[in-house]
């Protein structure tokens, strides 16, 4: 069954949908669970929550690709749930070592309320990922989106886990300019 | 900015590349032209150093050279490394190439049933006829060959003409092209009652003459010096070329390898036995000594009794036969027959002094 296909069964609100995105993106959405909250209960529960809040959605929404907005429904769930698990400590995990690279690019200030743009963000960050080679963008993503592992990525990637930490870094680097650059303070 | 609130926007990032990331994995690519470019310029380095660092040692195998076969007095000298026959040259012709090896299926001369010690030579009169039939019929005139024979003709000879001592045409076809229809085509150009004989071979005749070109050209490039002979013996489907009393250096074997590189289409034998050497020295003798005209000799009578030359400085004149002392003859025979034992004998040489008065 295709995305439309599954789609429409949404549309149709047939609970049908929810079984067919199961079926084919399952597991696909539990890996980036998996990523963030390493516990396998915890990702199961928020893959549920993942088709729930895409019976939510669907309808109004349509989405082009029903695997990429279901796993982003995924990763914010996750990140959700981890904040709320680690509110009173700085856990292990990729996330805490994700956040721990990420500090070399922000300040690490708040952000006043309504003053970053995230639409002009948005673009700046395609933008940044525009301009990257093919597999430079595909290491940033796994790493800052999915949530891999250093050593995922050096397996998937064929590297040394010391090259991918290189590359990360040299990574993080070019964002910082590049969206300073694109004007943002951070 | 919080990195909380980084790794959330990162989670806006667009939807084709987020894709596109959890698509096919991108491995690193081996950079071809690079690795290209890299070995060349180390070829380039290692066979710039390998001389420089070698001066000393000679650069091995650089080129095949030709084999070569070291004859000595007319065999083929059993010494190692001076032999140097070709891969499979069992069948060498010896002692000299260019005379055809003995058929092994017919006895030598002379020793076939019935046949007398010393066999009158083979009847070659149809064979003959066949012969310059065939190389009318290939485009030959007048009895000189064409200027390039078919592809399938390797040579053509007459056989020793055992057992019956009547030679036969023997007609060598290049492998490949030997087929019934072809010996039935060539045995009606040889016409006649004699069967024509055919037998297989590797290299045509043009090909075989086409080395001799390129011996040429070796030769003259390289300036070669040494004493040599070549040419095409259709017997043994090969090209001779021999060497007199000097072998070819590596780098005549070298082109001559180049020229062959099957190393069967030309022979080459080094001859270091002074006999086979042909010199100046050898065929004429040592140059003679320049003769006073004051003091040359004068024989005493010539054979025919015509008149003799007057020595230089006049004296003795001429004399005929019936002037000449009576104890002298031409060649100094004594007249009246040999001095007795015990007299002094002359050498003959005396005979020869200008006569006088």
């Amino acid at each position: 069954m295709d995305d439309n296909e599954i789609i429409a069964l949404f549309f149709a609100r047939d609970e049908g949908a929810v079984q067919a995105a199961q079926g084919k993106y399952g597991g696909y959405c539990a890996a980036i669970a998996q990523n963030i909250l390493e516990d396998r209960g915890a990702a199961e529960e928020c893959v549920n929550d993942t088709w729930l809040r895409c019976w939510q959605s669907i309808p109004p929404q349509r989405p082009d690709s029903l695997k990429s907005f279901a796993g982003r429904i995924t990763r914010n769930l996750a990140l959700s749930a981890l904040r709320r698990e680690t509110a009173q400590k700085r856990g292990g995990g990729q996330v805490s070592l994700a956040l721990e690279e990420l500090d070399q690019v922000v300040s690490g200030a708040e952000t006043p309320e309504g003053a970053l743009d995230r639409a002009a963000f948005q673009a700046a960050l395609n933008g940044f990922l525009a301009g990257l080679a093919e597999r430079d963008r595909a290491l940033f993503l796994r790493r800052y989106w999915y949530l891999d592992s250093v050593d995922a990525l050096a397996r998937r990637f064929a590297m040394r886990p010391t090259a991918v930490t290189t590359a990360l870094h040299r990574l993080r680097k070019k964002l910082r300019g590049h969206l300073r650059q694109e004007g943002f303070d951070l | 900015m919080k990195n909380c609130e980084l790794l959330d926007l990162i989670g806006e990032a667009g939807e084709e590349y987020v894709r596109a990331a959890d698509g096919e994995v991108v491995r690193p690519r081996f950079h071809w032209k690079a690795a290209a470019a890299a070995a060349a310029c180390a070829a380039l380095v290692f066979g710039a150093a390998y001389p420089f660092f070698n001066k000393d040692a000679p650069l091995e195998n650089a080129s095949p050279l030709h084999n070569y076969i070291v004859m000595e007095g007319g065999s083929l000298a059993a010494t190692g490394e001076d032999v140097k026959a070709p891969a499979g040259g069992g069948d060498i012709d010896m002692p000299g190439q260019g005379i055809p090896a003995p058929d092994p299926n017919q006895p030598p001369r002379g020793e076939g049933p019935g046949e007398p010690a010393y066999a009158p030579a083979p009847s070659q009169e149809e064979a003959s006829a066949q012969y310059d039939r065939l190389l009318r019929q290939l485009g030959g005139v007048d009895g000189r060959e064409p200027a390039a024979y078919p592809g399938w003709f390797a040579g053509m000879w007459l056989d020793s003409g055992w057992p019956d001592s009547v030679s036969r045409l023997t007609v060598a076809i290049v492998d490949g092209f030997r087929t019934p229809e072809l010996e039935e085509e060539i045995q009606g150009w040889c016409g006649g009652t004699g069967e024509v004989l055919f037998r297989g071979a590797k290299y045509s005749k043009n090909y075989l003459d086409s080395l001799m070109n390129g011996i040429s050209r070796i030769f003259k490039e390289q300036n070669v010096r040494i004493s040599s002979a070549y040419g095409v013996y259709v017997t043994g489907n090969y090209l001779g070329l021999d060497f007199f009393g000097e072998a070819p250096g590596d780098e005549t074997l070298a082109a001559l390898a180049e020229l062959d590189p099957e190393g069967d289409a030309i022979r080459v034998q080094v001859f270091f036995d002074r006999s086979l050497q042909v010199t100046d020295e050898l065929v004429k003798g040592p140059a003679p000594e320049p003769v006073d005209p004051a003091t040359r000799p004068t024989p005493a009578a010539t054979e025919d009794g015509g008149p003799l030359p007057t020595p230089a400085d006049g004296s003795g004149g001429v004399k005929r036969g019936q002037d000449a002392p009576a104890d002298t003859v031409p060649g100094g025979a004594y007249v009246g027959g040999l001095p007795e034992a015990n007299e002094n004998a002359q050498p003959a040489h005396y005979d020869l002094l200008p006569l006088d008065g």
